[in-house]
């Protein structure tokens, strides 16, 4: 089950972190239009990150080696769905910093996406 | 198996129970913001209530003691989610009675949460296998 949520977790951060380098742009104007929502869209945030984290975290406790890594991912949203669900004005504050001129800081975030995937495949071909 | 699917919905329910409670105007503002888009806010209503929904009842099935309640949650989930997808009529005219001041239905619905993620939690920890 641990090796099946690691390729979940391979397949998920290489397609989200490859598109937020390739269109930075286009996720600005994700959030964007998810903060013009409201409290909608800051909960909606929320629950995207509550769902990754909870399957991750509920099915994948591993507190050692390169798999710790996808451990600690799972707890990180948690973590992140807790303030949007407890503190949504927090929440809200930093949706509210994203802009188009600001876009290219979504690349920064993709390219880690790329490098913790890239480290939990190697993690798992290793043990192949 | 089990008991990871167990650790998942306690997560899932205490955060999100926990939400209602204290903002419990928020999450009607949430739901009138949902019903905005008519049958294309129902339709995303119904996808979350089918990805809770269908991971329990796929990954557990325990028909007998304290498990059983969330057995039965995740069979009242799928039902939410085939009213949404079959009858959006309907889920749609139970979205138009959330107003903010009746927010307060919230509590109880987090409360009703937490009781099912307090339970859980209980059944997980006598569960532990002891040294």
């Amino acid at each position: 089950m641990e090796r099946a949520i690691e390729i979940l977790a391979v397949i998920q951060l290489t397609v989200i972190g490859l598109s937020h380098i390739v269109h930075h742009r286009a996720w600005a104007e994700f959030f964007i239009w998810l903060r013009g929502k409201g409290d909608t869209g800051v909960f909606g945030n929320g629950l995207l990150s509550l769902t990754a984290g909870s399957l991750i975290f509920s099915f994948h406790q591993v507190w050692s080696g390169i798999p710790l890594v996808v451990t600690v991912f799972g707890l990180l949203n948690i973590l992140k769905a807790a303030i949007c669900f407890l503190f949504p004005a927090r929440a809200m504050r930093s949706m509210q910093r994203v802009s188009l001129e600001r876009s290219r800081e979504f690349v920064a975030a993709g390219a880690f996406s790329l490098a913790i995937a890239a480290v939990v495949a190697y993690g798992l071909l290793r043990t192949a | 198996m089990t008991r990871a699917l167990e650790m998942f919905a306690v997560i899932q329910l205490a955060l999100v129970g926990l939400s209602h409670v204290v903002h419990h105007r928020r999450w009607a503002a949430f739901f009138i913001g949902l019903r905005g888009p008519g049958y294309g806010g129902v339709f995303v209503h119904g996808f979350l209530s089918l990805g809770f929904g269908a991971m329990i009842v796929a990954f557990h099935r325990v028909w007998s003691g304290m498990p059983l309640v969330l057995t039965i949650v995740g069979v009242l989930y799928l039902m939410k989610t085939a009213q949404c997808f079959l009858l959006p009529g309907v889920s749609l005219r139970s979205l138009e009675r959330v107003t903010l001041e009746r927010s307060r239905v919230f509590i109880g619905v987090g409360v009703l949460f937490l009781a099912i993620a307090l339970a859980t939690t209980i059944d997980l920890v006598r569960g532990i296998p002891t040294m």
